[in-house]
């Protein structure tokens, strides 16, 4: 310990900026593994919750991207015509997040309404740290709606109580009784931006029956209809659908089943992750490189210094444990920024009153960062035995006698 | 490049440390101009990345700080001998500068290249070039003797 603190103090920090120059280079690689790992991790996620949905059967709707939609020709009757014929030929799954509404609450928030249905509530399997699971079975408009609130609105909200509030999508005055509590930093991704993540912290989950949807306004009507999910039903089925849409509203939808789907995402999303693994390999290695030319310029600087302490007596596996310690402590100063710099992109969503993407973690870190810190570590330990190597390989080719001299 | 203190693998060195600099400038700037298509994953990586585009850019200059510090601490005994035979330190601090200068010059317009080929803008590379002159600059403070 006391070799090792002579070192730092007496040796390496005489020279500060080639330290400073080491922990710049060596930053940037960290962060850079940094947010590979955290896009790798969070798609997988995206891709597990799409893997739920995919299944034999199920057939994904999608509005047309080439198609040109005016949703200004849309009204409700007809909508109302697309969910009728829709509930007397399929089953399908219907979910629509993201109707923003105020709602009071200690941390200010703003609470989105996220309407599901029942089918659509069995695929997405939420978890719940209190209360029940919903029921779908309510009238609209006499019984008190069951609701799941985010984790965020439990102490304002607990289980039990009641809400009375206008509702974002039917306009009418509702009570709300809230029946369970979603589990911390509950999450759902997009199927198209799969490393996007929206938490539900502070979001509410109503059911919705037909009763409901035909209550609905336009808005949820159109909405659903984006991401829809007919369950059970072939392509000829939702052919007809499509028909039908392009009737009564006017929009091209496309309908894919399970195989066109694995088969768009498997390419999809194995191609982004190649080209982001690719990108990060080769800058991670111009970046190693450097980092190592920094090192061996400092052992250019420091050989006098390294061989008067070999010459009485230091042997070349103690120095080698000397650097190895010298670049642990490195490491752990960046991933401690690192992890400070995360910590403060997360607190900026609670200080913006951003409900989608406050979450709850220990440091304010959550699962997500904290795998990929680990993988950072396990990078870094690769990066530091390159670097040790390479160094104390560089030191032995110098003799001592050459060393002592300069 | 005559008396100067930089040998040949000290120019490579600067050169390749100022055309990494350039180099990611472009690249950044580059990446901003492509159209994506419907990547959102590969869109929101690059971002994550490009968000802190200058920070990551002042970064890697830091190394050429570096660069000029174990430069001039190894010139040290070089230039001590260089005043005994006659040389000034005056003159040696010019000769340092216009040496420096001219090796970021040619990895500039080595860098145009780049520039011309991704079809950018010219004057993208050019507050780099700035902070390297104050670097030079800076730098040329601290050429000592031993």
């Amino acid at each position: 310990m006391r070799i090792l603190r002579f070192f730092i103090l007496r040796i390496f920090l005489k020279r500060p900026i080639l330290v400073l120059g080491m922990i710049t280079l060596l930053f940037l690689a960290n962060y850079l593994s940094f947010t590979t790992v955290r896009s790798v991790i969070s798609t997988f996620q995206g891709y597990g919750e799409m893997e739920n949905l995919n299944q034999e059967g199920t057939i994904i709707a999608n509005l047309d991207p080439d198609s040109e939609a005016d949703f200004n020709e849309i009204n409700i009757v007809d909508t109302q015509k697309v969910y009728e014929y829709l509930n007397n030929n399929y089953t399908y799954a219907l979910r629509v997040d993201g109707f923003v509404t105020s709602l009071p609450n200690e941390h200010k928030m703003e609470v989105p309404f996220n309407y599901i249905d029942e089918e659509a509530y069995k695929i997405n399997q939420l978890k719940l740290s209190q209360g029940d699971h919903l029921n779908f079975n309510y009238k609209f408009n006499k019984d008190d709606i069951p609701i799941l609130v985010g984790a965020g609105l439990a102490t304002t909200y607990p289980v039990g109580s009641n809400i009375e509030i206008t509702d974002p999508v039917t306009q009418q005055l509702v009570n709300l009784k809230v029946q369970g509590v979603l589990k911390k930093n509950t999450q759902s991704s997009n199927f198209y931006a799969p490393n996007s993540k929206n938490y539900h912290n502070f979001s509410i989950f109503l059911p919705i029956n037909e009763e409901f949807i035909q209550n609905a306004g336009l808005d949820l009507h159109v909405n659903g209809l984006m991401d829809l999910v007919l369950l059970d039903s072939t392509k000829e089925e939702a052919m007809n659908l499509r028909e039908n849409i392009k009737e009564n509203l006017g929009l091209e939808f496309n309908f894919f089943n399970q195989q066109e789907n694995f088969d768009f995402f498997e390419d999809y999303y194995l191609n982004s992750l190649i080209i982001i693994c690719t990108i990060t390999l080769i800058l991670t290695i111009i970046i190693v490189g450097l980092a190592i030319w920094n090192n061996l310029v400092s052992v250019r600087l420091m050989i006098r210094d390294f061989t008067i302490n070999l010459l009485v007596g230091l042997s070349y596996s103690k120095l080698k444990a000397i650097f190895y310690s010298y670049f642990g402590i490195l490491f752990s100063i960046i991933l401690v920024i690192l992890s400070v710099i995360t910590t403060y992109n997360r607190y900026g969503s609670w200080l913006r009153n951003d409900s989608t993407f406050a979450t709850y973690g220990i440091f304010g870190l959550i699962s997500m960062d904290w795998m990929a810190l680990l993988i950072v570590l396990f990078i870094d330990v690769i990066i530091a035995f390159a670097i040790v190597e390479l160094t104390i390989k560089k030191i032995k080719s110098i003799p001592i006698s050459v060393g002592v001299l300069q | 490049m005559k008396y100067s203190l930089f040998r040949f693998i000290d120019v490579i060195e600067a050169f390749a440390i100022y055309l990494i600099c350039f180099s990611t400038n472009l690249i950044f700037i580059y990446v901003q101009t492509l159209d994506l298509g419907d990547s959102y994953i590969l869109e929101s990586f690059l971002e994550s990345i490009i968000e802190y585009q200058l920070v990551i850019n002042i970064f890697l200059t830091f190394i050429m700080i570096v660069f000029h510090y174990q430069f001039l601490n190894r010139k040290k005994t070089e230039i001590s001998c260089r005043i005994l035979v006659g040389d000034t330190m005056v003159n040696v601090v010019i000769r340092y500068i216009l040496n420096s200068l001219t090796i970021l010059v040619f990895s500039f317009l080595l860098s145009l290249l780049l520039n011309f080929y991704l079809e950018l803008n010219v004057t993208s590379n050019l507050y780099l070039v700035f902070i390297f002159i104050i670097y030079i600059l800076i730098s040329a403070g601290k050429v000592e003797k031993e």
